[in-house]
């Protein structure tokens, strides 16, 4: 299974990239391929490719302030979460994820 | 080499018993060390942007932070509180990573803080600023987690 997830908060300096490393690091944790884009104060960092996204299975996104560009997951599984709910139960959104792609 | 968070910046051991009384003492503390140029008016922004999501992490710390213009150089606080307070609805706060950011903000400050920000997921990494004995240690672990970034 290969997963995507974009994160973004409203100051871009912290909450995007704890749920970035959280989800990521959940994700790994299983043993699934996962590539997460931030979209901070520094702008988007670590940027999904058309290929990346064609590849993928489903992606997470955080839902705190509108993903920028997200015309380019369009037709593809879509969960939102909040970055806050990344942070405390990545793990368990992985799992739904999972449960929901079989 | 980065002015982000020096030792006056670090306050370990002090008595506060409200969110209140922790975002005002995280200004003073910045405003002391020169990076606010509206101490008032940075209180007022971390405050609103703690009212539309609470910072608290869960896991007993908390980062009260905003991105503002009323920041003048971008500034990291780090306190450990004697008594954990209440902090919204999620288990009580004990560690406290208070953060300016001025709109401007240079890409390596902001870099810092994102690295920081992924590290405080791990529990290894929490559970070492909560045992630090002293204002150098807390340097020393957030240097070590940013890549040597800070120092």
């Amino acid at each position: 299974m290969k997963l995507l997830g974009v994160t973004a908060c409203a100051a871009g300096v912290a909450h995007t990239f704890m749920a970035a490393e959280a989800i990521a690091n959940a994700a790994k944790a299983k043993g699934i391929d996962m590539k997460v884009e931030t979209q901070g104060a520094m702008g988007i960092e670590n940027r999904i490719t058309p290929e990346e996204v064609a590849a993928a299975d489903a992606v997470i996104m955080t839902n705190d302030i509108p993903i920028r560009e997200r015309e380019r997951f369009v037709g593809k599984k879509i969960f939102n979460v909040s970055s806050t709910d990344c942070i405390k139960s990545a793990p368990k959104i992985i799992e739904a994820v999972e449960e929901h792609c079989k | 080499m980065s002015t982000l968070i020096n030792e006056n910046l670090i306050d370990l051991g002090v008595d506060l018993k409200t969110k209140e009384e922790v975002i005002d003492h995280v200004a003073v503390l910045m405003n002391k060390d020169g990076k606010l140029s509206d101490k008032a008016g940075y209180i007022q922004a971390v405050r609103d942007r703690e009212a539309e999501i609470s910072t608290n992490l869960g896991d007993g710390i908390g980062m009260p932070h905003a991105r503002t213009n009323y920041v003048k150089e971008a500034g990291l606080v780090f306190l450990r509180l004697n008594n954990p307070i209440a902090w919204g609805e999620e288990a009580p706060v004990r560690i406290v990573f208070g953060i300016g950011v001025p709109d401007s903000a240079g890409d390596l400050h902001l870099k810092i803080l994102a690295q920081l920000a992924r590290k405080l997921i791990y529990d290894e990494f929490k559970q070492k600023l909560f045992n630090a004995s002293s204002k150098e240690e807390v340097l020393a672990l957030i240097n070590e987690a940013t890549g040597g970034l800070v120092q």
